[in-house]
């Protein structure tokens, strides 16, 4: 089910909206301009947040945690 | 091994990311800048789920195509004006702005999607141009022809906004493709927009969340839709600053950009 939430990023409220391709989850996050995120598998068996298309990965870094601090806190 | 933005993955998770990354360039809006430009491009636009106290996020084409027309052809002569059999010349008619005052009158293409098909536009900043009229050197009195200044308009410490509008299924009678289109509603000008937009003295229709919520999910009454398409985000919580003039070109269009000759704007 696709939801949108809020998270804090750079100290403002920034709108994320989730959305499903081929079962996978993809967040978009209205930043300027907007990026789209999502939970990928290194080759050692963790999890790393990227940015779909790929370039820009810093930020894909910056905000996945903001993400799963927003699902943490839910529970 | 694979590289996927510079983290190790395998073959399979390769495959995997790059067949998602394709279906995902499909959605040509995810990966625009939200701010409005004039243009009828793709947009997001929130739109109510049925029944629901939810909403999706579509990608619409942004110009209402009033359900009477028929092809894709007849939307571009509306759009952009044609030449009829005898030579005649029938300009344009812009939908991209559906005015708030006039929503609900009869007749209005706007009317049965005011009513049924609301909508909220996400936007980051907007455009608009200021007019100055430079004065006459010897006579002191305006010129005619007035210089115009862009500016990008948005709302104070906010990332994005919601704009008030109204939305339209149409489909292609010849090809059977199927479009969904959207206006924004406008409304008078506030104390920083009658600046701004000095020529019309008109602005977006600006919701608050209150408002747009309403919009959304409410169930207004005629009067209601009316008064919330007219209603006029506050001035002191909008900022506008001047741009470039080539902005529509330019690699960073919101980059500030300062006229020496342009007097100030009035807090």
């Amino acid at each position: 089910m696709d939801e949108t939430f809020e998270i804090v990023w750079k100290d403002n409220p920034v709108i994320v909206q989730t959305f499903e391709i081929y079962n996978q989850r993809l967040f978009r996050v209205m930043i300027n301009p907007p990026i789209v995120i999502l939970r990928a598998n290194h080759e050692e068996g963790y999890k790393f947040w990227s940015s779909m298309p790929e370039g820009r990965q810093s930020e894909a870094m910056a905000i996945g945690p903001l993400i799963e601090q927003y699902y943490r806190s839910k529970k | 091994m694979c590289y996927f933005n510079g983290q190790k993955v395998t073959h399979a998770e390769f495959i995997r990311l790059k067949h998602l990354e394709k279906a995902l360039a499909k959605y040509d809006f995810l990966g625009r800048d939200l701010q409005i430009g004039f243009d009828y491009g793709l947009n997001a636009v929130l739109k109510p789920i049925p029944d629901k106290e939810d909403f999706e996020i579509a990608q619409m084409e942004w110009g209402f195509i009033p359900s009477y027309l028929k092809t894709r052809e007849d939307v571009n002569r509306m759009r952009h004006g044609y030449k009829d059999a005898n030579g005649k010349f029938h300009p344009p008619i812009t939908t991209l702005n559906a005015v708030s005052e006039e929503l609900l009158f009869p007749g209005k293409i706007y009317k049965e999607a005011a009513l049924k098909r609301r909508c909220l536009v996400l936007s980051s900043g907007f455009y608009e141009w200021r007019h100055v009229h430079p004065l006459n050197k010897r006579t002191g009195q305006p010129l005619k022809t007035a210089n115009k200044y862009p500016y990008l308009v948005k709302v104070k410490n906010k990332e994005y906004f919601f704009m008030a509008g109204i939305w339209q299924p149409w489909t292609d009678k010849s090809t059977g493709e199927y479009v969904e289109s959207f206006a924004i509603i406008t409304t008078s000008a506030n104390q920083l927009m009658e600046q701004v937009h000095n020529s019309k003295k008109r602005m977006p229709a600006i919701l608050t969340e209150d408002l747009a919520y309403e919009w959304m999910f409410g169930n207004p009454d005629e009067k209601r839709i009316t008064e919330i398409a007219q209603s006029q985000f506050p001035a002191d919580q909008m900022e506008a600053y001047t741009i470039g003039k080539d902005f529509r070109e330019a690699l960073d269009p919101t980059k500030s950009f300062v006229y020496e000759e342009l007097p100030v704007l009035v807090e």
